[in-house]
């Protein structure tokens, strides 16, 4: 953690996520702290909760808590392999086959055990539920023994173990899921470190300590190690900093950048920074003038002083994108990221060159649609004067989050500026955003080789394979430039002196059966 | 006056005006309705889209999750369906929870109604003492210093109020907890105890605006001629203000003790953010924020009822503080 | 043989508004006196004073005007009407109806309690005895079932009605001075002549003077035995009313009785004299107030103050014309 505090005043972003980069796959592992059992950890979370019904599209927080409550068969790291969780373990005899062996001796917390039936009542609730669409290619899932598996799927399904350690494949109590109706958001009862003692929305979450948790840390010793988490919710970030420095809370969640310093300041408070899987960047509309020209994509490309945005907009806690891979990412290439062709720094002849290539040597005029949070604001405005540099002159069209989003999906917009969180498996990321008719991909970006690049890595045996062949995707898609890669965005959070355990992996999930006082 | 005959027609006439009201609110009721439905679908942002932002953009999670909102249904469609669910006490359900908007609502009244009434004490318990004591002394340096102080509550922003106090007895002395919310029932020391900071920052807000209608009244009606009566019968001052002046400036006094009443079901929002309190000004921003329609538009709903309530509550004061109201109502 | 002390006496009474330093007189050198049971009317134009005069005697100036000087004596004994010690005179050796009925009475309590309010504001009577004693008040007062209007509001009651109320709370304590401002000019002709009985007899009942304000001669002649002519915050004449009536010396008083409104017709205070009262002077500027509009003013009229002598038998007046001149003529 000492080492995040430090990396949050590096002038260097780079070199401090080199640093930060290299503990944190053993930190998860292995938490390096002998553990004290009990107490409890108040953490201040910045919104209400809407609901912690799995199979719904709930937001990232409701997301966090669920983690904190179910389990899913299959675990999944910031590391983005596949491991056991409720399923110990899984083969595949055929193509479309596959088949899972159950942890024996688990039971949801209301009593109910979790056996192979109370899994394919599971899998009937998670195809009925928002995500079902993600496991269309199942045909049947067969109880086969009390604590064993078959699904069959109608086509090869490479993703499953992916999509099945996803929140939305939760495993939830049969019985709790009958009882509780539509009310079941409100009491979800699964297996996993915590259970819920209380639950107000808009005011508090209360997790209980989930005795029989499966789950050990690398000593041998039962976790979770806390009797009680308590989400509050604090609205306002002003009086959610003040209650961490009075000590009513223990854990800020959500950390705003500018009041980072001041916090790290405090003798008793901790504030711990990881670059995230997210992006802040621009969106191009491949498919209309100007930036149906590569060359004005990389124009604008080469015209951003990523650096400046950082140090002026972010108060310092981003990192310039190279690319979008993120330093977070088990795919990154640390030895030369985005393979160098993105500079924190801009380079305005290069951009003035591409201008020229595009025949536009003399700019051009383009709007930028962005949303009106005060720091995306902040960073349109830099964009704005960057870009003038070179000659491209923008008018910014600063709208409420709803309005962009309405933009950005009828792909009605020249360049768009927006954020967004990320996903662990890369393959999410690429499919979603580069691939020709990809669910993001609101630029209408097609480039074919880029399209065979990414089913390759789908379809690769071994991370290493993976990771090499996104890197590959990653330098063709610098150089065709879809998108504006900015910056990426730090997971800020500040917690007092005396937790210990807590590892900020930069994916926004807090996992609190890691955590302990003292 | 008194006899039978009269009591009976007064009883009818009464009887009558209030059919009168309750269409009125029906009126008022289907209106708020409509404009409330159409105001939040002419503004841009789709809520499906909102919640998760670009998390999970997966078209077909998509159009299952719009389904399961009913958002797939022609406007109208919409519109007719939450009419008629209105009508029969239903106000459907969260978007984004799936949760009745009335659980959502009976949850968020409480503590609303208890951080408004708290507020409105405070307001009162400055504000009557000090008007009077500024009209009895008007232009005085007392009633200079009321004024100034009356005007520094209107116009310092709640949140400078807000946060002065948290600084105050939060933070320096630990006195207060900084923000959170206990209701009352789990932990009524507790409740108090959290509530205390938001009410006396609404309360000076609101002693402010109350401080200066006072003073104003009670100037007025000390200019009054049955005041002058009263001095004539040589009825002690004190007297003079509480028991002449005072009981008649009371009249206007409510009028705006109700408008404030109302400000404080929707104008709490940044009180009830900075001290995290779940009433019914978050309850509404953030829904708005998220686009859930059904519960913005129940929540507004709500709380037109509840102003229609509140005009209710300050026209039965008129009534109680006004004889000519009462003689009024039943002609 | 003594006489017994007036039971009001009035010595050099001037009354300013505004603020102090920079106000402007509107009562300037009054001075009369009211023998005990006596009539006293003033009478004048409107803005002549007349209120502000007896106002200043209860002690009831409104906010804005004071008594700079003059000296306030009641049966005898002399009194501060500003003052604290005024509370316990007011309603009990003083008592006051005013002009309009219609806002006198406090709108939000009722009659009887407004009643039982001047009752016990100077009596120690049980709150139930205070009420057998409005209603007999009342009845005193000419209202019909007395004892069921105690609970009636303001509002429900007439200008006439109202008016009886007032008196019946002005004469509870059978105060030694009654002043009554312009008790009818807000009422109908055929009320006015009840009400102005009404307050002649209780008068004479209770051995009450009687400090009548009004603008109607009629009145005056009807109701006093002695009258103060004010013009601009200033007495012009005083004296009985048969003489200043019969024969008024001062130029002012001859243009009040061009008119006497009759007292059977409804008709308003007609204004006799050409010009307007509005430009009056302050009533200490120097000259005599009247200049302006007087048709026999003369050049020392405009600067030099006429002095307050006797103009014949008990009668008093101020003109430069009724000083003895040299030259002879004037006005006696
Ligand atoms: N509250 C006040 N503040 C300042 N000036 C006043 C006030 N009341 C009356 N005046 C002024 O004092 C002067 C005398 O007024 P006053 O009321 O005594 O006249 P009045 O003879 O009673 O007239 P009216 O017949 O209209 O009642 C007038 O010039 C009037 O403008
Ligand atoms: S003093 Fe002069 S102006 Fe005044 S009344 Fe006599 S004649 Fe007229
Ligand atoms: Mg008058």
């Amino acid at each position: 953690m000492t080492r995040l505090d430090r990396r949050l005043f590096l002038k260097s972003a780079t070199a401090g996520v080199a640093v930060a980069g290299s503990g944190w796959l053993a930190a998860l592992r292995h938490p390096a702290h002998a553990a004290t059992r009990g107490g409890t950890l108040v953490i201040g979370v910045p919104e209400s909760f809407s609901s912690l019904d799995p199979f719904r599209r709930i937001g990232r927080l409701d997301y966090n808590a669920v983690i904190n409550l179910l389990d899913t068969l299959v675990t999944y790291g910031p590391d983005a392999i596949p491991a056991p969780g409720l399923a110990e373990s899984w083969e595949r005899p055929d193509e479309l086959t596959w088949r899972f062996r159950l942890r024996e001796g688990v039971s949801f917390s209301d009593g109910t055990p979790f056996d192979a039936e109370a899994v394919v009542f599971c899998f009937g609730k998670i195809r009925e539920g928002n995500f079902g669409g993600q496991f269309a290619r199942i045909t049947s899932v067969v109880a086969t023994a009390s604590h064993a598996l078959e699904v069959r799927t109608s086509e090869r399904f490479p993703t499953l173990l992916v999509e099945l350690a996803q929140q939305y494949a939760s495993m939830v109590s049969p019985a709790a899921v009958a009882a509780a109706g539509d009310g079941f958001g409100r009491m979800p009862v699964g297996s996993g470190p915590f259970r819920i003692e209380s639950f107000d929305p808009g005011r508090e979450l209360v997790m209980v300590r989930n005795e029989g948790w499966w789950r050990r840390d690398a000593e041998g010793v039962a976790m979770p190690y806390l009797d009680r988490v308590v989400w509050r919710v604090l609205p306002d970030a002003e009086t959610a900093a003040l209650s961490l420095s009075t000590g009513e809370i223990d854990f800020l969640y959500a950390l705003p950048a500018p009041m980072a310093p001041m916090m790290a300041a405090s003798p008793d408070i901790t504030v711990s920074a990881a670059p995230t899987f997210g992006w802040e960047y621009l969106f191009f509309h491949c498919g209309q003038p100007p930036f149906d020209n590569v060359h004005a994509r990389r124009a604008v490309q080469f015209a951003i002083d990523r650096q400046a945005i950082v140090d002026a907009v972010s108060f310092g806690t981003g990192t310039p994108a190279s690319g979008p891979i993120t330093p977070a990412s088990w795919a990154f290439n640390r030895a030369n990221p985005g393979g160098g062709l993105i500079a924190p720094r801009a380079n305005p002849a290069a951009a003035k060159a591409e201008l020229a290539a595009a025949g536009l040597a003399d700019g051009f005029e383009m709007t930028m649609i962005h949303p009106t949070f005060p720091h995306l604001t902040a960073m349109a405005q830099a964009v704005q004067a960057q870009l003038a540099e070179v000659g491209i002159r923008v008018t910014l069209d600063g709208k409420e989050i709803g309005g962009v989003l309405d933009h950005l999906f009828a792909s009605n917009f020249t360049c768009l500026l927006i954020d967004w969180g990320g996903r662990i498996d890369e393959a999410l990321v690429f499919n979603s955003f580069f691939r020709t008719g990809g669910g993001n991909n609101f630029g209408k970006f097609n480039d074919a080789e880029i399209d065979a690049l990414i089913d390759a890595a789908a379809a690769a045996a071994t991370v290493e394979e993976r990771a090499r062949i996104y890197q590959e995707a990653e330098l063709k898609l610098v150089a065709a430039s879809p998108l504006a890669w900015i910056s990426i965005p730090s997971e800020l959070r500040a917690l007092r002196k005396g937790i210990s355990g807590f590892v900020n992996h930069g994916d926004y999930r807090l996992r609190a059966w890691q955590i302990s006082r003292g | 006056m008194g006899s039978g005959a009269s009591r009976q027609e007064r009883g009818q006439a009464l009887a009558r005006a209030a059919a009168r009201r309750l269409f009125d609110l029906a009126v008022v009721m289907v209106g708020v309705a409509t404009v409330v439905f159409l105001l939040l679908r002419a503004v841009p942002g789709d809520p499906v889209l909102i919640l998760g932002g670009l998390d999970t953009l997966d078209r077909d999670v998509i159009a299952r999750a719009r389904a399961e909102m009913g958002l797939d249904r022609s406007l109208v469609e919409q519109y007719l369906i939450w009419l008629g669910n209105m009508v029969s006490g239903d106000l459907g359900r969260s978007l984004r929870s799936g949760v009745p908007v009335t659980d959502l609502i009976l949850r968020a009244m409480p503590p609303t109604f208890q951080l408004g009434i708290m507020a409105l004490v405070i307001g009162m318990v400055i504000s009557v003492p000090l008007g009077v004591a500024a009209a009895r002394r008007a232009g005085s340096p007392a009633d200079l210093g009321i004024t100034v102080f009356a005007i520094l509550g209107i116009s310092t922003p709640p949140f400078v109020i807000a946060l002065g106090l948290v600084y105050l007895f939060a933070v320096e002395f630990r006195l207060l907890p900084v923000a959170g919310y206990v209701a009352f029932a789990d932990d009524p020391a507790g409740n108090l105890r959290a509530m205390a900071m938001p009410a006396l920052t609404l309360g000076l807000v609101t002693g402010g605006v109350l401080v200066r209608m006072m003073r104003r009244s009670v100037i007025d009606e000390l200019g009054e001629d049955y005041v002058r009566t009263a001095r004539a019968k040589g009825v002690g001052e004190t007297a003079v203000v509480y028991r002449h002046a005072v009981r008649n400036a009371a009249i206007p006094y409510v009028t705006i003790l109700g408008l404030e009443a109302g400000v404080m079901l929707s104008g709490a929002v940044i009180t009830e953010t900075i001290f995290a309190i779940p009433g019914l000004g978050r309850l509404m921003i953030d829904n708005i924020n998220a686009r859930d329609y059904p519960v913005v538009q129940g929540t507004v709903l709500v709380v037109a009822l509840v102003y229609v309530l509140i005009n209710a509550g300050v026209d039965g004061m008129y009534r109680l503080l006004d004889p000519r109201v009462r003689a009024g109502a039943a002609r | 043989m003594t006489a017994p002390a007036p039971a009001l006496s009035v010595e050099g009474l001037r009354v300013a508004v505004g603020p102090p330093g920079r106000g402007r007189a509107v009562v300037g050198d009054v001075a009369f006196a009211i023998p005990p049971g006596g009539r006293l009317a003033i009478v004048g134009e409107s803005g002549s004073g007349k209120s502000m005069t007896a106002l200043a005697v209860a002690g009831l100036l409104p906010r804005g005007a004071r008594q700079t000087a003059g000296q306030i004596a009641l049966g005898g004994r002399i009194v501060d009407p500003a003052g604290p010690g005024m509370a316990r005179i007011r309603g009990r050796e003083i008592a006051m109806i005013f002009q309009d009925p219609m806002s006198a009475l406090n709108p939000v309590m009722t009659v009887g309690a407004q009643l039982v309010e001047a009752i016990r504001a100077h009596s120690a009577m049980s709150p139930r005895a205070a009420r057998a004693r409005a209603a007999e008040m009342l009845a005193a007062v000419q209202i019909p079932r007395p004892a069921e209007r105690l609970d009636a509001w303001p509002h429900e009651f007439s200008g006439g009605m109202r008016q009886r109320v007032m008196i019946a709370m002005a004469l509870t304590h059978r105060p030694k001075l009654l002043i009554a401002d312009e008790p009818t000019t807000a009422l109908d002709v055929t009320t006015q002549l009840q009400i102005l009985r009404l307050i002649d007899g209780l008068c004479r009942e209770e051995g009450s003077a009687l400090m009548l304000i009004t603008h109607d001669l009629g009145i005056v002649e009807g109701f006093c035995d002695s009258v103060v002519v004010l013009y601009g915050g200033r007495m012009m004449e005083a004296g009985p009313v048969a003489a200043v009536l019969g024969r008024p010396r001062h130029p002012y008083t001859r243009g009040l009785m061009a008119t006497i409104p009759p007292l059977d017709r409804d008709v308003d205070w007609l204004d006799p004299i050409p010009g307007e009262p509005v430009a009056t002077p302050a009533a200490d500027a120097p000259g005599c107030p009247f200049a302006p509009r007087c048709g026999l003013a003369e050049a020392r009229c405009r600067t030099v103050t006429p002095a307050w002598r006797p103009a014949g038998s008990k009668v008093a007046a101020s003109c430069h014309l009724l000083a003895p001149s040299p030259a002879g003529g004037g006005l006696s």
